[in-house]
């Protein structure tokens, strides 16, 4: 397919809009998310949450964010100043990355349109579609950067020349790496039914449905992975029953002890970042993605996948939030005795039973 | 374990729908039951005079000293108190005060909102001890 430099210039144009649209949506939600996470702990907690704020708190984290801005900066003294500054900024860049490349809706601009009198083609590098970098090998990259996460982590560890945020960090980064081996390693099966490594094309394999109704999700037939992944990513993203690295209530605080101000609002709002992060991937790999009921219909076609995938993302944030009002924590060797011994071996049966289950529903 | 697991979410999950114990304050202020014991304030008759006689029994009984009572003669030859002082500082809430008045001339009303930013204005005289929070008006 050739393209003029004319289409080139408009799909570069519609995918920096899609970036940059992106980009502010994501602080705003992501801001808005901790004073979600607060009112909806109150309310399981029968209390109510901040809001006096702003009607209803809606101003708490405006108040938040303004709070650790004029905070002190402090840089503590003997610590690697470059190692000590780009640690959260690793951290929240890794987690703000992997969202480039999740789809969230299907079309999302018209192929060819007609602007001017001049038919312009969208399709160059798949720029009418809903996702920012339509990558055909995602599932690896995905990996590869929330693995230069755990970078940042090390680097908040050793960076503050304190060695309890250095053994903090140690431990929170030992968990991320044998969390993600199962992550991995639950998605096998997945690809196996795909035949591919495009978050897109996981998506579109999902549409349809099963004796009419149930949808053709991976979480119906491939329970095992769904549970397994679903673990592995509490035990990723440091979310509550397997956050002792940062449980606010015991600890300091680990690695992020010695950050204040701005930095320490980089590892906050990349905690919840990576929360986020975590739940659009499990929706993309087990819960359809922007599959839904008319999601091609004519009219609505640009902007229904797009809510699918939204309230998707948000039941499985509310999930997040309920388990962390409900469980208490683990202990560490526990934690690390459940990746290795209980979640790898349960991920090499997923890839032993995947095969069968998948010719007898038909998909081999 | 699964079933375990499930009851915990399912236990949470009740509590959505549950209200809230939170009071709203300052929107909605608690009422207190009859005999709560707030800031002690100076009772008047039907006609509107002052039960008080200043005897100091009061002033005798605190166990902070917070009162401070000068009796005084009017001209029909009837006691009553020339100048009434109640320290809020120091007092305790007790309630002994008003145990001991023969004429149940000092009780002890519902107020509890007292803070106030300059301690000389803790010393409450008699005009401020008479007003009836619950009235309005003295």
């Amino acid at each position: 397919m050739s393209y003029s430099n004319a289409d080139i210039i408009a799909s570069l144009i519609l995918m920096l809009a899609k970036a940059g649209l992106f980009f502010v949506l994501y602080l705003v939600v992501l801001a808005y998310l901790t004073l979600l996470e607060r009112r909806l702990l109150g309310l399981f907690q029968e209390r109510y949450g901040p809001n006096r704020v702003g009607w209803q708190g809606l101003l708490q984290p405006v108040a938040d964010g303004l709070k650790l801005f004029v905070k002190e900066e402090i840089t503590v003294s003997g610590a690697n100043r470059a190692v000590y500054i780009l640690a959260p900024i690793v951290f929240v860049t890794a987690t703000m990355m992997t969202f480039a490349l999740v789809p969230f809706g299907d079309v999302i601009w018209p192929a060819t349109m007609e602007i001017g009198g001049r038919m312009y083609n969208f399709t160059f590098a798949n720029a009418h579609r809903g996702v920012i970098a339509d990558v055909n090998v995602a599932i690896l990259v995905v990996f590869a950067i929330s693995s230069l996460g755990i970078y940042g982590l090390i680097m908040a560890g050793w960076g503050s020349n304190n060695k309890y945020a250095l053994l903090g960090g140690v431990r929170a980064s030992a968990v991320m790496i044998s969390y993600e081996l199962a992550a991995s390693l639950a998605l096998i099966g997945v690809i196996m039914t795909t035949g591919s490594m495009s978050l897109m094309d996981i998506v579109k394999v999902q549409g349809g449905y099963w004796l009419g109704f149930i949808p053709k999700w991976f979480c119906f037939s491939q329970p095992l992975a769904f549970v397994i992944f679903l673990v592995a990513i509490f035990a990723e993203t440091g979310r509550t029953p397997f956050d002792f690295t940062e449980c606010e209530n015991e600890l300091v605080a680990g690695y992020q002890m010695e950050y204040s101000s701005m930095k320490f609002a980089l590892f906050y709002l990349g905690e919840y970042g990576h929360m986020l992060a975590g739940s659009a991937l499990m929706v993309t790999f087990f819960l359809g993605g922007w599959q839904g009921p008319f999601a091609d219909a004519p009219g609505l076609k640009y902007f229904l996948p797009v809510l699918y995938f939204c309230l998707k993302t948000f039941v499985v944030v509310f999930f997040f939030i309920w388990v962390r009002a409900t469980y208490p924590r683990f202990r560490y060797d526990l934690l690390m005795n459940l990746g290795w011994k209980v979640l790898l071996p349960a991920t090499l049966v997923n890839i032993l039973i995947s095969p069968i289950t998948m010719k007898l529903l038909g998909q081999m | 374990m699964i079933k375990a697991l499930a009851k915990g979410l399912a236990l949470t999950f009740k509590t959505l729908f549950r209200p809230r114990v939170t009071l709203l304050y300052p929107e909605k202020k608690k009422v207190m039951y009859e005999r709560w014991r707030g800031r002690p304030r100076l009772t008047t008759g039907e006609n509107n005079e002052e039960l008080c006689l200043g005897c100091g029994i009061c002033a005798k009984g605190c166990p902070a000293q917070a009162i401070n009572v000068t009796a005084g003669k009017r001209e029909d030859n009837s006691r009553f108190a020339a100048t009434f002082e109640v320290d809020i500082g120091r007092c305790i809430f007790c309630g002994f005060c008003s145990e001991s008045c023969p004429k149940n001339a000092i009780v002890m009303s519902h107020e509890y909102e007292l803070a106030t930013d300059d301690k000389k204005k803790l010393l409450l005289n008699k005009e401020e001890l008479l007003r009836n929070p619950e009235e309005g008006e003295g």
